[in-house]
């Protein structure tokens, strides 16, 4: 295992429930902590199915062990379209 | 109470044992006969590695271990969790060479037998041998289920099947107290053995816990509800082989 002078990075979770992550994981720079941010989102929704549409929002939150914010990435879920979104211009 | 010290070296082994066939005094006698002295194993340690050709298979006596599987970018892959009374290299004796690692969770008391010893023991006693054959295939059920919960059951389905199997395996050597056991594992360890992040298994304890399923703190369980528990994780306790049958 990588131990060492790696920063840590904690992984907290947020959909209504926030769920704090006290333990953090030693990531070689913040590019890691993107690619982990993703993979844990990912991961959590895979098995949520419609009962996303409950919540309708998931955040993974990356602080740095100042605890200050590195990254985020949210998935939402909604009835209607993003803002702006068309089909096409032309529609089909 | 849970995790009682163990009466004997060998009474997890022989408890478990017992629940799937009767032992005669003999056998328990010779199974006693083939284990050299325990010694402790401290967590973090290798009991067995990947690759050597063990001369010896280890019981473990009390404790966690792991057998696990180590990629190259360092990720690990648990796939199995080894508790009190287990023969975690039995496999060696005709593998002869490990083809996957064994490693302390916890602190750990095990205790090793001989290879030449245990070929004569189970000439001299074939009805042990083929209670141990037994052990290892039921090794190679738990391994099937894990696959199937790997492949196809949900994150919340999954770490519940986990619960369910470890609460079984832990009662069947005596180890497990009425619904309740102690798991001293971090949430990397569960990351490691589910396939899944530490935040991940995090939030799914959460929602075991939200759910009134299970009260999880201190490596302690208490299991609250059962059946909700099995149904969570659609858990058919079939392939641990918990009841007695002549083999």
């Amino acid at each position: 295992m990588l131990e060492g002078r790696l920063p840590r990075y904690y992984f907290h979770t947020e959909n209504g429930d926030r769920i704090r992550d006290d333990q953090g994981e030693e990531l070689a720079d913040v590019d890691a902590a993107r690619e982990e941010a993703v993979a844990v989102l990912g991961e959590i929704l895979r098995y949520r199915g419609a009962s996303f549409w409950t919540t309708r929002s998931f955040s993974v939150i990356v602080t740095d062990a100042e605890g200050q914010t590195v990254v985020s990435v949210t998935a939402r879920a909604s009835d209607a379209a993003p803002e702006g979104w068309r089909l096409s211009e032309g529609g089909q | 109470m849970t995790s009682p010290r163990p009466a004997s070296r060998i009474s997890t082994l022989v408890d478990k044992l017992s629940l799937r066939d009767r032992l005669t005094p003999e056998e328990v006698a010779a199974l006693d006969q083939v284990l050299g002295a325990p010694y402790e194993v401290p967590a973090g340690a290798d009991i067995v590695r990947q690759h050597t050709r063990p001369q010896q298979s280890t019981l473990l006596i009390s404790g966690f271990s792991a057998r696990y599987t180590t990629l190259e970018d360092g990720a690990r892959q648990i796939t199995e969790i080894n508790v009190a009374g287990d023969f975690i290299d039995l496999h060696s004796l005709l593998m002869k060479q490990m083809d996957h690692g064994v490693l302390a969770l916890t602190d750990c008391v095990v205790a090793q037998a001989a290879h030449t010893r245990l070929i004569q023991l189970t000439e001299r006693h074939p009805h042990l041998g083929r209670l141990l054959w037994l052990d290892t295939i039921i090794d190679a059920a738990i391994h099937r289920q894990w696959l199937v919960a790997m492949g196809r059951r949900s994150g919340l389905g999954h770490l519940a099947h986990l619960v369910c199997e470890l609460y079984l395996r832990l009662q069947a050597a005596g180890q497990a107290g009425d619904l309740t056991f102690d798991l001293p594992l971090t949430q990397t360890v569960l990351g490691d053995a589910l396939g899944l992040s530490t935040v991940h298994v995090s939030r799914l304890i959460t929602e075991l816990r939200g759910e009134g399923v299970v009260s999880w703190s201190g490596g302690r369980i208490r299991i609250l509800d059962w059946y909700r528990l099995a149904e969570i994780a659609e858990f058919d306790p079939t392939y641990l082989r918990l009841q007695s049958e002549p083999v």
